[in-house]
């Protein structure tokens, strides 16, 4: 990873090969949309920025299971049991693979969960490819390979 | 192989330093000025020694912490409380966390529990011993 980040939350706790039934996420990071820091950080925090709860999941595939309609149901249905569980208003699901086929392309492009933002990353063509959704757009200027 | 861990924390061992110099500055204030003037330094010095040793105690009685971990499990003790132990094959997740602190632990979770280790009081390299924990939790269970 290199790179500059940008703010897009708080995220505070960190898991890696993350189980959730019978999938395994790579990452998953939570945390919330309100800054910790100093007074003034605090304070301007509390008075602009919502206390959302929120998540970043990342999910690598290989070539042999790019998202087709039915494994990115299961995912986003995954990544919905676990925003319920910890009261999430927003999560993010990367899905890193190799090669991108049309049908894959616009698989994801048509998931339009509004919770969810959904990006699938080409590490082949080193292209970006997200959901039609306001998470997903914002994903999508975030992501950088 | 058994790991041990337990680091003087420098932060609580001032802390505890200044609770117990403070307490003798108090009981020194409500003493008769006319007794306590003319030997002022000797008392600074007296309050400081036993400042240090006190606290010293006090800082092992309450914040020392000792930690100490196998293939099998680990065990855990903060001050002179009743230590935890706990076997790795009783977690199913294991998670790093930052507190307000900015101090990570390495959180260990099962149904809807969780057992915190904190890695930087304990001087630990956190993203290393989070995979050393994983590593173990996934060997065990």
């Amino acid at each position: 990873m290199k790179g500059r980040g940008r703010w897009v939350a708080d995220f505070s706790e960190s898991f890696r090969n993350y189980r959730v039934g019978d999938v395994t996420f790579d990452l998953f990071i939570s945390g919330n949309t309100r800054v910790k820091g100093f007074i003034f950080s605090r304070v301007f925090s509390f008075f602009l920025n919502p206390n959302y709860e929120v998540g970043f999941f990342a999910l690598s595939t290989g070539r042999e299971s790019p998202p087709n309609p039915r494994r990115l149901r299961k995912w986003v249905l995954t990544v919905k049991s676990c925003m319920e569980r910890s009261n999430m208003k927003w999560s993010w699901l990367v899905v890193v693979g190799e090669g991108l086929s049309d049908p894959a392309k616009k698989c994801v492009q048509e998931a339009l969960d509004p919770d969810v933002g959904i990006a699938y990353l080409d590490l082949d063509s080193r292209q970006v490819v997200s959901a039609d959704t306001y998470l997903g757009r914002q994903l999508k200027k975030y992501v950088k390979v | 192989m058994e790991h041990r861990h337990s680091p003087v924390q420098p932060y609580f061992l001032f802390k505890s330093f200044v609770i117990m110099f403070l307490i003798q500055a108090v009981i020194v204030m409500f003493m008769p000025m006319a007794l306590t003037a003319p030997i002022w330094y000797q008392i600074l010095a007296v309050n400081l020694v036993v400042g240090i040793v006190f606290g010293w105690y006090l800082y092992r009685q309450w914040y020392h912490i000792e930690f100490s971990y196998d293939d099998a499990g680990f065990r855990l003790r903060k001050g002179k409380t009743a230590p935890i132990e706990h076997k790795w094959s009783e977690f199913a997740q294991v998670s790093l966390t930052r507190n307000d602190y900015g101090e990570f632990v390495v959180r260990l979770h099962r149904n809807d529990e969780s057992f915190e280790i904190p890695a930087s009081k304990l001087k630990l390299d956190p993203f290393q011993f989070r995979l050393q924990v994983m590593s173990r939790v996934a060997h065990e269970s």
